[in-house]
This record gives C-alpha cells, structure tokens and sequence, in this order.
C-alpha cells in the first residue's frame, strides 16, 4: 500500500499553522500591551512582519518537498516548530 | 591528505536520517547521536553525558585515537602540552596573530568574560584602533555597560556596531570575526547547573569513583583510562578529566558552525571566524593551570581572565563579583539570520561549502540522493 504523503503534509501544515497563529495573537497582544513603548512597539511590529516571511517560507518548502517517507514530515515538524521559536525568540 | 573536502560541522537536526539512510543503527542521546559499531565513539557520548544534562555541539576527537561515523578534517590536532607562556604573553601573540593579517578585526563582544579580556587584549596591543570593530547588542551592555562606556571613553576613535534590530540580517562583515569561543571548552566548560546537580566538592573528587556511581560501566572506565592517558599529564580528578574531554572532543564544534553566519554573504571561508582562545598558546598554558580554573565557589571560575582584564580595566567589583553568564546573545541572532534568511544546512565542509538539500528543514532521503548521488559517500567510515 503505497504512503499518502499528502495526508502527512496536511498534518504537519495545520500543526505548523496553529503554532504561528498562537505566536502571532501573542505578539499581537504585546504590541497591544506595549503601544506607547516606541522600542517594544517597533521591535513587535517587526517581529509580525517576520513571522510571515517565515510562515511564507515554510509553506511553499512543504509544497516542494518530495518524500514517500512520513517519518521525514514527523522530524521536519520538529525543525519548523524549533525554527519559528528561534524566529519569534525576544532575545534576538 | 584527503583531496575531497571533509566535514567539520554537522547538523544534528538532520544527522538521525542521513546516518538511517546510509545503513547506520543509531540510537539518539540527547541532541546527540550513538551509532552501533563505533564503540569508541559512543563512550565519548557517554562521557558528555555524564557531564551535561543536555549535551549538544558535535563530539570531534581530536587525539586521532577516536573513528566516529562521520569523517572529520581535525582543524587543530592535540599535541602535548609545551612550556607554558604567561597569560600576558599569550594574549599579546594571539593579538599580534590577527593584527598581522592586515585585514578589518570585528570583535564579537557579548559582555561575557571571554569576549571581555580578548577586546581588553586587542585594545593593549593592537596599536591601529582602527583596525578593529566592535560588535556589541544591547545584552552585551545589560551584562557589563561600565566596561563599554569605559572602552569608548578611552577610545574614541574604536568604531563600535550595534548588530540588533536588523543590523545583523542585512550587514555584511568585511575582515574577519572574532569571538571568545574557546574560552569556555578550554577550561572545562563549567555550568552552574553541574555543580548544583553534584556538589561543588564534586570537581576534587576522583573521576573514577564519579564516573561509575553516573553509570555502573566498568567498560566506560576502562575506555577513560586509556583516553585520558593521551593527555600526558595525571587525570585524576573530575575537574581535569572535564577539562580534558572538552578540550579534544567538544572544542572544534564552534568556529565552523559560526561561519554560517556569513553564508549570506560570497567569499566565505572558514578562516573568516576565529575563536580567539582555540590555540595551541592558551591550550598548553591550561594543560600548566587547571586546578586555576576556578577556587572555591562558582563565582571563581576564571577568575584568572577577569585579573587580565583588571589590569586594563581596573573595576574592582567586576573582578570581585561578576560571575559566569551564558552568554547566548550571538547564538539566538545565529539561529533566527539562518531561518530568516534560509542559510540552512546539513554539514559544512572543510573548504566553506556546505551540504544542503533546496527544501530544508524538510529533508528526505530523495532529496538528498537527487542532489548528491553517491559523491559524499567518503564522509561516512565504516563501523570497527
């Protein structure tokens, strides 16, 4: 029986987009929190803009891949919720 | 010498499959690797576990008495210990080392006491202020702001870079980098964390009797024995078998994963980012001093840099008071430059190339072999 690789993708699309959705209302509501901070406001902001480039980036990389092996979207999860951490990380 | 490129780096979020795909068993330890057939190499895994709760950072041998799955090119291999230079001295030839290559000097300063005495270092002896560039962030000054406004005080002319915000994604590094990476894995790599979890006594004690209460292996210590014997020197105590096992096997990992930091940029090359303490001078010269290493609390590992750096910056609560911090700040901006801006990869070879496939960090067996075939067959040794 051969894979249905589109499944795994699926899967592992909807895990990652419900990641950054979280991360998106919590620098959302930072922003929010933050307003009159010039800094926090400015770096929040530019943090939003990069989790969409980021966002954007991943999608189309999953759309590409080619793969008849689940376990390879199982590990790539790992890597894309470890990714969004660094990209979404306050201290850089 | 191997005419094919060798690794220097891996990637150990992609290792587990490409080690699978090429026929390995292998086993995770940690964000580490165990690999079946490589007995000796596993033992080091064991070691880093004993020492680390987390390990992570590619175990390399750099004895040459260890083969590990993977073919590494070994930048600098052990040599016995010389005579050893005084500090000052030290300090001075590795400054005159880079001064000498008449190129642009960024000095990454994180605020840590590594970063902290190579710019008092460069700062004394480099005699071209201009030379040099140092990189800073805001957490750099969180962790020593006095030191800053110190150095900018007494030299106006330094010109200093604030790599937050943006500026780390979009400049581009002339000259070349240099970091205080060495300066822990030379001196035994000591975290707080060891010391709660064991004692700060535990460092005295016999590594044997500590080794074999970590792990009931009789083998393990047998393997010690014979590993630790390579130093030349007696490896009796937890502190000195510490400061070995980081000095040969964890010391390599920094520099070259570094350099991914520049991959946006053309005419990269591994020489480009330098460790200032991963040298043969400050190696011997630890090989003379571990018991200097720290004193008798946490707060007295490495004081012996902080009274290098007094003599320059005479601030007598930063050689009483400031202790070990991790200073992570370079490594989250490393981390989130190569998301942003898709600088991943699987290895990096000796001459700067580095392993990728075009989807990562999905990664797949098809993938992989369409790009390479079999030309990267040559990195993988076969088991003993």
């Amino acid at each position: 029986m051969s894979v249905n690789i589109k499944y795994y993708k699926i899967k592992t699309i909807k895990r990652f987009l419900n990641s950054t959705a979280q991360a998106r209302i919590t620098l959302i509501n930072e922003l929010v929190v933050n307003a009159t901070d010039p800094t926090l406001y400015r770096r929040r902001l530019r943090m939003l803009e990069q989790l969409s480039q980021y966002e954007q980036q991943i999608i189309k990389k999953l759309r590409d891949f080619d793969s008849d092996d689940p376990y390879d979207l199982e590990v790539a999860t790992w890597n894309i919720l470890q990714g969004l951490g660094h990209v979404v990380n306050k201290n850089a | 010498m191997n005419a094919l490129p060798l690794l220097v780096s891996v990637n150990h979020q992609y290792i587990t499959q490409l080690l699978n795909w090429h026929g390995y068993q292998s086993e995770p330890a940690g964000n580490l690797v165990k690999v079946q057939g490589f007995d000796d190499y596993n033992q080091l895994i064991d070691i880093n576990k004993i020492f680390s709760n987390n390990p992570w950072g590619d175990v390399v041998d750099r004895t040459g008495t260890i083969t590990g799955p993977l073919n590494f090119r070994i930048l600098r291999p052990w040599q016995p210990a010389a005579t050893a230079k005084s500090l000052d001295d030290i300090f001075q030839l590795r400054v005159r080392h880079y001064v000498d290559q008449d190129q642009k000097l960024n000095l990454f300063w994180s605020g840590g006491g590594d970063s902290t005495a190579l710019v008092s270092a460069f700062l004394q002896h480099c005699s071209q202020v201009d030379q040099l560039r140092l990189i800073y962030s805001p957490h750099s000054l969180y962790e020593n702001r006095n030191f800053f406004e110190f150095v900018t005080q007494k030299f106006p002319m330094l010109e200093t870079v604030d790599i937050s915000g943006e500026e780390y994604l979009s400049r581009e590094f002339d000259g070349i980098v240099v970091t205080g990476h060495g300066g822990d894995e030379f001196t035994a790599s000591l975290d707080q964390s060891f010391l709660e979890a064991h004692g700060f006594e535990v460092l005295r004690r016999g590594w044997r009797d500590f080794f074999y209460q970590q792990t009931n292996n009789s083998k393990l210590i047998d393997f010690c024995e014979r590993y630790f014997a390579v130093a030349d020197r007696p490896i009796d105590s937890v502190l000195e078998a510490r400061w070995w096992f980081y000095a040969v096997a964890k010391s390599q990992v920094f520099a070259p994963r570094d350099v991914s930091f520049l991959f946006n940029q053309s005419g990269v090359s591994l020489d480009r980012f330098s460790a200032f303490y991963n040298c043969q001078e400050f190696e011997d010269y630890m090989w003379h001093n571990i018991n200097g290493i720290i004193d008798t609390d946490y707060t007295s590992y490495k004081k012996f840099l902080r009274r290098y750096v007094y003599k320059f910056y005479a601030n007598d609560d930063y050689l009483e008071h400031s202790g070990k911090v991790n200073s992570m700040q370079f490594q989250y901006y490393r981390l989130k430059k190569i998301e942003l801006l898709d600088l991943r990869w699987i290895g990096i070879l000796e001459d700067a190339t580095f392993v990728r496939t075009k989807n990562l960090p999905f990664f797949s067996k098809k993938e992989f072999v369409a790009e390479y075939s079999n030309r990267l067959d040559y990195l993988f040794n076969q088991p003993c």
